[in-house]
């Protein structure tokens, strides 16, 4: 049995990855990823915990994280596909998809 | 006894004027016939309706007292007849406004005062404003004014007579201001609304007070707390723990009394607040008859003896009330022996019976002051409609430029002569019955005004007032003629109210208000302590003594200005600087203009600046630089950039985990 901590090791160090990603990358695809990464990194947390909690608690307790992690899961799947199209639509505009030049909305 | 009469009598004047007000002021007869119709409508109720049963009533009571003999309490308690109905008005949390009739003897006598003589002003005034295009308005607020004074009469509760306080400083502002294209005109009804402010600061604080001490706003109810055994010596409330100063409802009356007493400062024109009547004098000579002479300015004094158990249980207050009427009454009368326009003089005069009025009821008989409250209604009433008709002939206002108009107007003159015997108090004619009531009154005090003062002062009034009437009539109607165009006698529906006020002013003496019917008129607010009035013995004594000061007073103005053996002049300059007091109305009206340009508008200038510089520029310009200034800077940070927002979002979450919140 994996013990908790090295579940939430690895759930921190994939948010990490994503934060980075996010902040760093000027690639939208790619900021998309990353936040896609940064959300999964969250899944496995709820997960993690979960289990946890149902392997302590001495008269068990319902699968509330995992649940929600399916929710997560659908929701992403939508955003996804949101953000995907606006990127598209940004590059058949803009002809790019550095958000660095994505910085019209200023003062 | 119903009620339904008592609100007929009020509610009547009030849709008189709303009508007139809303559309019937197209048509001037109308407008004029219903204004009259109305009052004398009300006039008959009171007379007929109510004043029989008060009569019966007084009499009953007058026989116990008389079975009773003189030891008994009952003389001085007055009919006890009394007709009350209270509507609840609108009620804040524990505290509930009502609005009620209170009919008593004080308020039927003030009733029919206010309704007589007003009808008769409203007759009159048909003559007079003959010809005028605003007659409809004119009606329109005589009606109005007639709501808010009678609301004064028949109200139960201070709060209801304080709001038709107000409604009669709202009419009387409005007539006048009747010829608001006359700036002297519409200065004046300022000036007036603006003094009675002053006036009802006080009067509403001592309303709050009264509100306070005795829980109740109702008349009879808080006669009854008042009353009550031991409530005088009760704390009200203690300063400074168990060893402090005790504040007793003795000492919480007599500053709620003195509160309340500006209030009839205000409104019955005591010095200091004296200074708006003489200038509301640009009024309609009918207004000035009605409201600044027989009426309106008599509600201070009838709110003092509907109020009179307030001031008795102090001697303090009791004492403050009679010396400012004892001293308001010279003050006037001082300077309406230097004056010139005709309504002043009467005006003065006016200021100075009132005072009379306010110092008996401070010498502790209200009855006195209530019935020479009526009788003065009466004769100056009369004296003022006889000035509007010697106005209406020569057009001008001015003294000087009248004389010998005696042969020309030898009804309006004739009536003049008797009103103004009867305001010099000459016997049998009702102002002596009156005034030589309240002299008889100072010259056995009571020991809270026991001095020198209240022993002479009235009686050297009462022989200013004979020398400024008689001064006035020999100046307007003999000697020789100054007047200007060919003045001719009023038309009857002028000089036919003025002769019945005239006989009023002739009968009014126990003749018609015999000493039953003075019990009777008391009201059912009267203190049990309150000493009670006796009419006046005519025997030769009172009559040489009255005849003497009227004598004194008419002779030297025989001299100065009937005969021309003094020359006035001459007098003047003797006096010099007594005269010269007078002749500036005491420079009163010159310190408050002095303190109103220098004080008050320094002040004023002060707070002006604090408002331009603190709150204008400090608060509100300062407010609008902070928040464009700081839009300045924070806007270079909307940059565009997503990965900057992400970076400064993630930074701000991570502050916000750091500082644990």
């Amino acid at each position: 049995m994996i013990p908790l901590e090295h579940w939430l090791y690895l759930s921190g160090m994939l948010f990490t990855l994503g934060l980075c990603g996010v902040m760093m990358r000027r690639n939208v695809i790619l900021v998309l990823m990353s936040v896609e990464i940064m959300l999964n990194a969250a899944n496995v947390a709820l997960v993690a915990f979960n289990k946890h909690l149902v392997a302590t608690s001495p008269d068990g307790v319902s699968p509330d994280g995992q649940v929600f992690v399916f929710f997560t899961i659908a929701v992403a799947a939508a955003e996804a596909a949101v953000a995907l199209v606006i990127a598209m639509a940004l590059f058949r505009r803009l002809d790019t998809v550095n958000v660095d030049d994505v910085c019209n909305l200023r003062w | 006894m119903s009620t339904l009469g008592a609100w007929l009598i009020l509610f009547l004047p009030l849709l008189s004027a709303v009508t007139i007000a809303f559309g019937l002021h197209r048509s001037k007869t109308l407008s004029v016939g219903l204004s009259i119709a109305v009052v004398w409508a009300g006039f008959a109720i009171a007379a007929f309706h109510y004043l029989p049963a008060l009569v019966q009533a007084g009499a009953a009571a007058h026989g116990a007292a008389g079975e009773h003999g003189a030891a008994g309490g009952h003389e001085g308690s007055g009919s006890g007849w009394v007709v009350a109905d209270s509507i609840r008005w609108l009620s804040a949390g524990t505290t509930t406004f009502h609005y009620g009739i209170l009919l008593d003897g004080l308020s039927t006598i003030m009733l029919l005062v206010v309704l007589g003589v007003g009808g008769l002003i409203h007759i009159y005034a048909v003559g007079y404003m003959h010809g005028d295009p605003g007659t409809a308005r004119f009606f329109a607020c005589l009606s109005l004014f007639m709501f808010s004074m009678l609301g004064i009469v028949l109200a139960d509760n201070f709060f209801q007579i304080f709001i038709h306080w107000e409604l009669v400083g709202v009419s009387s502002y409005l007539l006048i201001g009747y010829y608001y294209k006359k700036p002297s005109a519409s200065a004046a009804s300022n000036k007036a609304f603006l003094t009675n402010r002053v006036g009802d600061f006080g009067f509403m604080l001592g309303i709050l007070f009264l509100y306070f001490a005795t829980g109740t706003a109702n008349f009879r109810e808080m006669a009854e707390v008042v009353a009550r055994p031991g409530f005088l010596e009760q704390a009200a409330f203690q300063v400074g723990g168990a060893g402090g100063w005790t504040f007793t409802h003795e000492h919480f009356l007599w500053v709620a009394g003195a509160l309340v007493l500006m209030g009839i400062m205000g409104k019955s024109a005591q010095f200091p607040l004296h200074v708006w009547l003489p200038d509301a004098m640009e009024g309609p000579t009918p207004v000035s008859a009605l409201i600044h002479a027989a009426t309106m300015v008599a509600a201070g004094v009838f709110l003092l003896a509907r109020v009179f158990f307030i001031y008795l249980p102090s001697e303090t207050a009791m004492s403050i009330v009679a010396h400012l009427g004892m001293f308001t009454a010279f003050f006037a009368a001082t300077i309406a022996t230097t004056q010139f326009d005709i309504k002043r003089i009467l005006a003065f005069s006016t200021l100075s019976q009132l005072g009379y009025m306010v110092m008996a009821i401070g010498l502790g008989s209200s009855d006195v002051a209530m019935y020479h409250l009526t009788t003065h209604a009466f004769f100056k009433a009369l004296l003022f409609l006889g000035a509007g008709s010697v106005i209406h002939a020569v057009h001008t206002n001015d003294i000087r430029e009248m004389g010998g108009l005696f042969g020309k107007l030898k009804i309006t003159s004739t009536l003049f002569l008797i009103g103004t015997l009867a305001l010099c108090g000459v016997p049998p004619l009702s102002g002596f019955w009156s005034k030589d009531g309240i002299l008889h009154l100072t010259q056995d005090p009571p020991p809270w005004a026991d001095n020198v003062f209240i022993h002479w002062l009235p009686t050297i009034t009462a022989v200013l007032t004979s020398y400024y009437m008689f001064r006035l009539f020999f100046l307007t109607f003999v000697g020789k003629p100054r007047y200007h165009g060919h003045p001719h006698e009023s038309p009857p529906v002028m000089w036919a109210p003025m002769a019945v006020l005239c006989t009023a002013a002739i009968v009014a003496g126990p003749m018609l208000f015999t000493q039953e019917v003075i019990e009777g008129f008391r009201t059912v607010t009267r203190p049990a302590g309150a000493p009670a009035f006796h009419h006046i013995h005519a025997d030769p004594h009172t009559v040489v003594h009255a005849l003497l000061i009227v004598g004194l007073g008419a002779g030297s103005a025989l001299l100065a200005f009937g005969l021309g053996w003094v020359n006035p002049e001459v007098v003047k300059k003797l006096l010099g600087p007594v005269y010269r007091l007078f002749d500036n109305r005491w420079y009163v009206d010159d310190l408050y203009a002095w303190i109103v340009e220098h004080i008050q508008q320094n002040f004023a200038r002060l707070c002006d600046g604090f408002d331009r510089i603190v709150i204008i520029g400090g608060l509100v310009n300062g407010s609008a630089w902070l928040t464009r200034a700081s839009g300045a800077v924070l806007s270079r940070y909307q940059s565009g950039s997503v990965r900057t927002y992400a970076l400064l979002f993630v930074a701000g979450v991570a502050a916000l985990l750091a500082l644990n919140l």
